[in-house]
């Protein structure tokens, strides 16, 4: 067996309310690329920003050649020859292309006086090298987001670097960039470099990459070479087969009770000509890989982002009606991808958080002050409904497990009780029980009448509770299907290799 | 019609770049039409003599607010430094060259202080500024019992004093301007201040020093700020209570009309500074030659902030729309 030339070592890193990381241990070796799969918050990035620098992990060492390292800052990695090409792209928009790239080590002349000449040089070569056509004098703001990923990875280029971090380096590249990229990465990869890349198109793996390791919920769950595992299995270790409730065959399939019709609903460079329809007491499942839009279109229906264009008409009385920004803000619920960062008031307590969408009716008939007693009442109820683990209601939500924040979060929805509720990964980061419980509600709620869109990574959560899949690939419904579609062929949609995508029609 | 839209992007993109000349220009137009002296090399040289000293405070005033955060101490700075130098010559007898380095050294220990509080207490840099704007101005009221103190002559002579018919500290004020220049522009120091102005989260993970650039850049605005103090008090010829006061809301103004956008980043020492502070000095002085009410320009002065404020939120906003245009041609 060969000694790794990077060994992270049973690394543990534990968040407020989540493992991220348990007991990982991940080789890489020099001269080759290894891929690092893992689906939304499967603790990818984690780890790769514990070898960054960014994090320091709770438990675990970092070896070098058998030799145990510390990385406590990024300057630390960058010292050692580790080079982070973040999904997040880390540029200055109003410096130029070649400050962005030497900011934290500019090359000086009389120990003072930055060498505009060097720069340009170095500069110069590695955008050549990338096949990048924008000149190192120009500024970041104006670069589309291409050329600026580009940027990014030709910062990494630069310097003595021996280990390689790409993040979801392509997600906004063309093709001729892609190509690009891969033949740089081959290079690094003749030169005896390694490489760690992350992404979520299974097809690069293939193309790039000599071996994989897949991570959920913040573990290992499998890994080898590319020969030994194929593109089928690793989708299924990514997204898991932990069981769940399932509604079983009791699906809705009525299409002429329709509550929601969206139409031509397009954001420029993110999706585009998006067409659905919602019914009444429908579990719709936006399915697809992160990136391929379907939080994206989530977030443009209930306008949490700006979109060019869109038709949409609600149900009123039983009949579609033009929906106009009033009408969706009082019908359409939404439980965003990130409860921590855009769903809950963290440091507020539970009754606070759970009223904050439904004020305009808790307050007294013609004052603007808040019925207490009410606000008090609907709290229990919920708490009660949602079966909420608090010691009591004004506990601050910041200290509760991630499962109740999520079910305070519902429970804020069911509250107002909209026509529709938008979830986005709503069971994400929970243990398997956690999981359970949110499912069982969602099953529940839906029965009530109120119509979902549900986003999850987890094909089998998925499987076991929608009626009807929309399968989202690079910002387009590639497919609308019913219930009793097989796992695989979700899968294969997903996965985004056009070869599948064929096989998938002509079946 | 994508023609149409350049030929507007042009425009918006020469008003980006030129907007304060244009404004300069406009100025000095108005005020040579309608003030008779306006225009003459005597009341020039005044003109600027008057402005040495926010020169060279607006531009320390430049550093902080490149790296997106704000110091309205700095005239408070610039009156407690020198009010130390003043009271070591008068009531202690110190020779005047050793009491100006020693009020040097105390404007960058009082921007340390600020630096201090901000980087490392992480308090809000307009709060922690506005307590010592208040508070280094208390201290110089108490340690000079709020008492006039005459200068020596030598140091009046300094403020009075020229070289080729230009005052000299005018000489001064350009010299210093050059050096921050290159500072600005030429070292990696000035570079990681404008980094700053783009979030301080990205520059942390860029590896660069955060805490350490931005509690230099204090350290440098106050010191620059006891250099505008002394130069204020030589061209007086004593330490005034009056001495710096609102120098720092003069300063903002001054360095967002010379293009240096307060959300940070963006703009140049020379000739933005010099330009912004010579734009708000000819409004004072055409005003005077006016016989405008010497009230009146505390009105206009605020007009100016308040227009150069929205003009850069504007500007702000359009350069999002004009990525926005480029990335759909691509």
């Amino acid at each position: 067996m060969r000694v790794p030339f990077l060994r992270m070592k049973e690394i543990g890193k534990r968040f407020p309310g989540v493992q991220a990381l348990q007991d990982v241990t991940f080789d890489a070796f020099q001269g080759e690329a290894i891929a690092l799969l893992g689906a939304n918050g499967a603790g990818k990035s984690t780890l790769m920003n514990v070898l960054g620098g960014i994090i320091s992990p709770d438990e675990g060492v970092i070896q070098i050649n058998g030799k145990t390292i510390n990385i406590k800052t990024p300057k630390d990695a960058s010292e050692i020859g580790i080079a982070f090409v973040h999904q997040e792209m880390a540029l200055l928009p109003t410096m130029t292309v070649m400050d962005n790239m030497f900011i934290s080590d500019y090359p000086v002349s009389m120990k003072i006086k930055i060498n505009r000449a060097i720069m340009r040089k170095q500069c110069s070569e590695v955008l050549d090298l990338l096949g990048c056509r924008i000149s190192p004098e120009n500024y970041i703001r104006d670069l589309g987001t291409g050329d600026r990923q580009m940027v990014e990875i030709g910062r990494a280029l630069l310097g003595q670097n021996k280990i390689f971090i790409f993040d979801e380096p392509t997600s906004s590249l063309s093709k001729r960039e892609k190509l690009n990229l891969v033949r740089v990465i081959q290079k690094l990869k003749d030169e005896g470099m390694t490489v760690i890349y992350i992404t979520h198109f299974l097809n690069e793996v293939y193309e790039i990459c000599e071996r994989v390791s897949v991570l959920r919920s913040g573990q290992v769950v499998g890994g080898g070479t590319i020969e030994e595992v194929q593109m089928i299995n690793l989708v299924r270790l990514m997204v898991g087969e932990v069981k769940i409730e399932d509604r079983g065959t009791e699906r809705i399939t009525s299409v002429d009770n329709p509550i929601m019709e969206v139409s031509s609903l397009t954001r420029k460079g993110v999706y585009k000509d998006i067409n659905f329809t919602l019914h009444k007491g429908e579990i719709l499942g936006f399915w697809g890989l992160l990136g391929s839009g379907r939080t994206e279109v989530a977030r443009g229906v209930v306008g949490l982002d700006p979109v060019d264009s869109v038709k949409m008409k609600i149900s009123k009385n039983g009949e579609l009606q033009p929906a106009t920004p009033d009408t969706v803000r009082r019908q359409i619920g939404m439980v965003t991808e990130e409860r921590r960062v855009d769903g809950l008031f963290l440091p507020m307590s539970v009754k606070r958080n759970m009223s904050m969408a439904n004020l305009n009716n808790l307050i007294k008939k013609n004052s603007s002050v808040i019925d207490k007693s009410k606000e008090n009442l609907l709290c229990d109820e919920f708490v009660d409904r949602l079966n909420i683990q608090i010691s009591d209601k004004e506990q601050i939500v910041e200290t509760l497990s991630g499962g109740n924040q999520q079910k305070v979060i519902l429970g804020r929805w069911l509250e107002v009780n909209p026509s529709i509720l938008i979830m986005d990964e709503p069971t994400r980061g929970l243990d398997v029980s956690a999981k359970a419980e949110i499912a069982r509600i969602i099953v529940r709620i839906a029965k009530e009448g109120t119509s979902i869109i549900l986003i999850s990574s987890e094909i089998d959560e998925m499987m076991s509770l929608c009626d009807r899949f929309l399968v989202f690939n690079k910002g387009k419904i590639i497919a609308d299907l019913a219930y009793g579609v097989s796992e695989d062929k979700l899968v294969g949609l997903a996965a985004g290799a056009d070869e599948v995508i064929q096989e998938g029609d002509n079946e | 019609m994508n023609k149409v839209i350049a030929g507007k992007l042009d425009i918006k993109g020469f008003l980006f770049k030129y907007g304060f000349l244009v404004i300069m220009a406009g100025v000095v137009i108005f005020f040579s039409l309608s003030a008779p002296h306006f225009l003459s090399f005597t009341n020039f040289n005044s003109l600027i003599h008057a402005a040495a000293p926010l020169l060279v405070i607006a531009a320390g005033m430049a550093f902080i607010v490149f790296t997106g955060k704000l110091d309205i101490s700095l005239g408070s700075i610039a009156y407690l430094s020198t009010c130390i130098g003043a009271v070591l010559m008068k009531n202690h007898g110190f020779p005047p060259s050793v009491s100006f380095v020693v009020v040097l050294l105390f404007g960058a220990l009082l921007g340390a202080v600020n630096g201090f509080i901000v980087v490392f207490l992480k308090v809000n840099p307009l709060i922690t500024t506005l307590g010592t704007l208040t508070a280094f101005r208390g201290i110089g009221l108490i340690l000079t019992q709020s008492y006039e103190i005459r200068m020596p002559e030598i140091v009046r002579a300094f403020g009075t004093s020229r070289i080729g018919g230009v005052f000299m500290d005018v000489w001064l004020a350009l010299f210093l301007l050059i050096v921050l220049n290159f500072i600005h522009r030429h070292t990696a120091f000035g570079k990681q201040v404008m980094a700053l102005g783009n979030g301080e989260d990205v520059c942390r993970r860029l590896g660069i020093r955060v805490n350490l650039v931005m509690f230099t850049t204090f350290i440098l605005a106050g010191f620059l700020s006891s250099i505008g103090g002394i130069m204020s008090m030589a061209q007086i010829g004593e330490s005034t209570t009056f001495l710096g006061k609102g120098m720092e809301f003069t300063a903002v103004a001054a360095i967002v009309l010379g293009g240096i956008s307060l959300f940070g980043g963006e703009g140049r020492i020379l000739p933005g500074v010099l330009i912004g502070v010579l734009t708000l000095e000819l409004i004072r002085n055409g005003l005077n030659h006016l016989g405008a009410n010497p009230y009146l320009y505390e009105f206009v002065n605020g007009g100016i902030i308040f227009i150069a404020m929205s003009a850069d939120a504007l500007k702000a906003r359009l350069r999002g729309q004009v990525i926005l245009v480029a990335d759909e041609d691509t």
